[in-house]
Order: structure tokens, then C-alpha cells, then sequence
């Protein structure tokens, strides 16, 4: 492989590392303070990314799709969560049988999607602006808006979960929920916000997931999960920052395995990946710090 | 009797239906510290949980400053006034100290807050020097002091502490014991102590309950207790040789 096209995959990776850096906040945020390892999360992507098409379609202006997304993602999880997770978590369900029903509701909801859509892959138009050189990269106004969008998220869960006694609640809850209930903290209100945070952000990650690949399909956001699962579990849970950090690695490694071997190959570099960290570092990760048998739906 | 702040009649709880202890009623008054000692197994952690809110009780009754909450959730009865600092996992160690009173004063308005950190501060001085500091790297004294203090931003009038001298060494646990516990029950708070180092929490407290397999086999007010012979005779005894003297006789539920 020449410099050229390794300097051009890594300046891909770095806007790819945009998408999955946000989905991964929002899955370590989830697994974090509910300990439910959520398998329909990239569905949720998918349906944010549909819900903007959507709104494009009806034209229904650039505010209304960037915010159809986020408000879609948000409400299917906190629905999800309340109703269907809820129901089998009062069942004294384990970690492992909710692991088997988040499955089972992302795969209804791909072959819902697909029901609808009559397995079609739809097009998202979004004027990708001139291109710019910076270093040896070459990036796109669009693409770079979308690390913007990706710092931003990052700014503003930092400042949400450090600064604001909700944030420090939503730490504390994830580290011990049973000291928390004992402090007062209100639990079933702060997972309710913890799911709406996060549905609200795969919705955004699925919608900068469309505004990059321009093509979207009902299995979309479930091929992206495999990413954002290596960049959550390589982070470690709850860590906003290490899910940007590893979400850079994660992304820059499947552009350039792509590159190498086809784009066939860049969700094996998210499996690699996920596979070293679970083999290398068992202590790390959703495995760091006391330990927590407790899903808190 | 409404110097009773906590009132616990005739309780059972256990675990998916098999009772843990049976029939055990322990009273707290303002400015008291009622110690509940017995060997490993004796079901005290439990009868924590029950107070707590945190298992629900089989039968019996849970009176707090004169209400039955027997049906409270835990996070009603902590934010009703009941304070609890777990033996382990009492702090939360990836927060700073300053965020781990954050924490424990949830509830209050963020002046009250604040107002509360003040006074926290002011009382344990060595905990504002180590204000940014994380839990985790707290000593053990310092850590359950931090523990205390976070369970005292609410301003509990009860505050049940689960052997808080566990796993300090033995100068520490006379400090946490003789200084912080005795001084909180001073301040007219009714302390509920769970300790497993009977002769030094013994010392401090105002009437003792001996629980042995799940039931309550000794009670009495602290100086009689201090004065049995053989303490460890009352923790081996059989239950059914329960003994109970003129003191839990008066106290005992009507």
C-alpha cells in the first residue's frame, strides 16, 4: 500500500472515528449506568438515520432532519426500555437473558425496517462542500463538521456528567447503584434520563452515520454496532472520554484495513480489536473497578 | 414513645420466602446508640436490608419518628431521614470526595447543599484538604469518615452504620468509635451500630442487642451489658435461652 493511500485511509478513519465515537459515548453511557450490554442499539442508529431521511424527504427544512434523529432514537429506546427490557428485568431476568432480548429486538426491528422498505438502500443527498487539505490529509467541509459534531458531544457529556449534580449522580450510580439508592438519588428518573441521553445519541450517531456513507439500509446501523461496541468496551464503560479515544483507533483501523483488504474487511477490524481487548486486557474495560451483577432497567 | 426515632417490632425478613431473622424489635432514641452485635451468621446484615428498605419485611412493623414505613422503598426512607453507611462499598471510590458529599446531599436545593459541604468541611477538616481528591485513595479512616459525612449531608436523624470500624486498625477504630460515632449521638442523633468488636462498641453504647441465629437472644441497656462476665456466652448461647433484662422488658413493643 503507498504513503498516499494510507495518509488518505487514515483521514477517512479519523471521520469514520467521528461516527463511531458518538455512538460509542452513548453505548458507554448506557452500559455504564445500567450495566445492559444493549444489542439493539445499532438498530436505534438505523431508526435515526430513517427518521432523517424521512423528515428530508418531506421537506421538512435542515433543522427539523438533524433534530428528527436524535428525538427518534431517544423515544424508541426509552419505550424499548420501559416496556419491553422492564418487563423482563421484573422477571428477575440476568444480565445474559436481557443480552438475548436486546438481540431479539434489534432483529425485529431490522426486519421491520426492512418489511417497510422493501429491502431498499435509500440515498441521503447532503451538499458535502469543497475539499481542504490540512497536512496530508484531505477532508471534506462536511466531514469535518462531523468531528466538530463529535467534539461537541464530547464537550457537552463531559460538562453534563462533571459539573452538574445530575451528571455526578449518573457516576455514581453506574459505580454502586446500591449506595446511590441508599444516598436518595432518585434511580428510576436518573436510567429514565440515562436511556433518553443515549437513545438521543445513537439517533445522532446514525444520522452522522448517513451523512457520511450517503446510502442507508435497515441493516446499517447494526453492521456500525461492531464497531461501537469495540470502541465502548476498549474505552471502558462510563468513559465518554475513553470512547473518543478509542473510537479514533478503532475508526483509523478498519479505514486502513479497508484499504488493504476491501471494504469487506473493516468490520473484522472492529471483531480483532474487540477480541485483543477482551484477550489482553480481561481486567479492563466493562470489567474495571468493583464489580456489578445488577442491570438497572 | 416519641423520643423513639426508630422503632423495629417484631421483624422478619429473609430471602425468597425463608426468614433470615425472626421476631426482632429494636428501638433508637434521639441522642442513643443502639449496638445489635452477634457471630458471623447471625443474620445483622439482614436486619440491616430491612431497615434499609432494601429487603422487604415478612411481618412486623418498621416505625420511623412516629410513622409506620414499613412500606417505604429504600430511597423513602433515605430521603425521609434514614442514613446508612455500608461496611464495604460505603463510598463511591472513582468520584472525588467533594462529589461523593455532592452525592450524599442528592436531595437537599444546591444552596442547602453547599451550606451542608460547608458544615461538613468544618467538621472534618482533614476531608476539605483531600477535597479533590478520589475516594479510592483515601486511607481507610479518611475513607469512612468521607463515608460518615456523605451519609450526614442529608442530615439523617437516624443513621445506621454497618460495622464502620471493619478493617481498621485498632487506633483508628477507637477514634471512628469514640469520636465520630459518639459525637454524632450527641448532635440528638439516634445511631443504629452494627459492629462485630464488641467490648470497644460496646463502650459507647446506650443499650445492646445480642442476635443469634436470626432471633434476638440478649438485650440490655449498655452499663448491664458491660457488665456481663462472659460476653461470649451470650453469643453461643442456645435462643431458646434468651434472656432479656429489665431494660428491654420496658422497651420491648407493646
Amino acid at each position: 500500500m503507498s504513503s498516499t493511500i494510507l495518509l488518505q485511509s487514515i483521514g477517512f478513519g479519523i471521520t469514520t472515528a467521528a461516527v463511531v465515537a458518538i455512538g460509542a459515548m452513548g453505548f458507554t453511557l448506557q452500559l455504564g449506568v445500567t450495566n445492559l450490554l444493549n444489542l439493539s442499539f445499532g438498530n436505534v442508529m438505523t431508526i435515526g438515520a430513517f427518521a432523517s431521511l424521512i423528515a428530508e424527504h418531506w421537506h421538512l427544512g435542515l433543522a427539523a432532519t438533524i433534530i428528527a434523529a436524535p428525538l427518534a432514537g431517544a423515544l424508541v429506546t426509552f419505550v424499548l426500555a420501559r416496556t419491553l427490557f422492564a418487563l423482563f428485568a421484573r422477571r428477575q431476568g440476568g444480565a445474559f437473558d436481557l443480552l438475548m432480548v436486546t438481540l431479539a429486538t434489534g432483529l425485529i426491528i431490522q426486519y421491520t425496517i426492512d418489511a417497510l422498505a422493501h429491502l431498499q438502500v435509500f440515498q441521503f443527498s447532503f451538499p458535502s462542500g469543497s475539499t481542504l487539505n490540512i497536512g496530508p490529509f484531505v477532508f471534506t467541509v462536511l466531514s469535518l463538521s462531523l468531528v466538530g459534531v463529535a467534539a461537541l458531544v464530547l464537550a457537552a457529556l463531559l460538562a453534563v456528567l462533571h459539573l452538574t449534580r445530575i451528571g455526578k449522580a449518573l457516576r455514581a450510580l453506574s459505580v454502586d447503584p446500591k449506595l446511590a439508592r441508599a444516598c436518595g438519588v432518585p434511580m428510576r428518573r436518573m436510567i429514565n434520563l440515562t436511556w433518553i441521553i443515549s437513545g438521543a445519541l445513537a439517533g445522532l450517531a446514525g444520522l452522522v452515520y448517513v451523512t457520511n456513507s450517503l446510502t442507508v439500509d435497515a441493516s446499517a446501523g447494526l453492521d456500525f454496532l461492531v464497531l461501537v461496541i469495540a470502541a465502548a468496551i476498549l474505552g471502558g464503560a462510563g468513559s465518554p472520554v475513553g470512547a473518543v479515544v478509542a473510537a479514533l483507533v478503532v475508526g483509523i483501523a478498519s479505514e486502513v484495513v479497508a484499504a488493504v483488504g476491501g471494504s469487506y474487511y473493516s468490520q473484522a477490524a472492529g471483531l480483532g480489536i474487540l477480541a485483543l481487548v477482551l484477550v489482553l486486557r480481561p481486567a479492563s474495560g466493562v470489567w474495571s473497578g468493583p464489580s456489578r451483577d445488577e442491570v438497572t432497567v | 414513645m416519641p423520643d423513639q426515632l426508630l422503632r423495629v417490632t417484631g421483624a422478619t425478613a429473609g430471602y425468597r420466602g425463608v426468614p433470615v431473622v425472626r421476631e426482632v424489635d429494636i428501638a433508637v432514641g434521639a441522642s442513643e446508640i443502639a449496638l445489635v452485635v452477634g457471630p458471623n451468621g447471625a443474620g445483622k446484615s439482614t436486619f440491616v436490608k430491612a431497615v434499609i428498605g432494601e429487603l422487604p419485611l415478612m411481618s412486623g412493623r418498621i416505625e420511623f419518628n412516629g410513622k409506620d414505613v414499613s412500606g417505604w422503598g429504600e430511597e423513602r426512607r433515605a430521603a425521609g431521614g434514614i442514613g446508612y453507611v455500608p461496611q464495604t462499598r460505603d463510598v463511591f471510590p472513582t468520584l472525588s470526595v467533594i462529589d461523593n458529599l455532592e452525592v450524599g446531599g442528592f436531595r437537599l436545593s444546591p444552596k442547602e447543599c453547599k451550606q451542608a459541604i460547608a458544615q461538613m468541611f468544618e467538621r472534618f477538616p482533614a476531608l476539605e484538604r483531600l477535597r479533590h481528591r478520589k475516594a479510592r485513595q483515601l486511607s481507610g479512616g479518611e475513607r469512612k469518615m468521607l463515608a460518615i459525612a456523605r451519609a450526614l449531608m442529608a442530615d439523617p436523624k437516624v443513621l445506621i452504620l454497618d460495622e464502620p470500624t471493619a478493617g481498621l486498625a485498632p487506633r483508628i477504630a477507637h477514634e471512628v468509635l469514640e469520636d465520630l460515632v459518639v459525637g454524632l449521638a450527641k448532635l440528638g442523633r439516634g445511631i443504629l451500630l452494627i459492629e462485630q468488636r464488641v467490648t470497644l462498641a460496646s463502650a459507647v453504647a446506650s443499650h445492646v442487642t445480642v442476635l443469634v441465629d436470626g432471633r434476638v437472644s440478649y438485650a440490655a441497656r449498655g452499663d448491664e451489658f458491660r457488665a456481663v462476665p462472659d460476653v461470649s456466652a451470650l453469643f453461643f448461647g442456645s435462643g431458646e435461652a434468651a434472656e432479656r433484662s429489665s431494660w428491654s422488658a420496658a422497651r420491648g413493643p407493646a
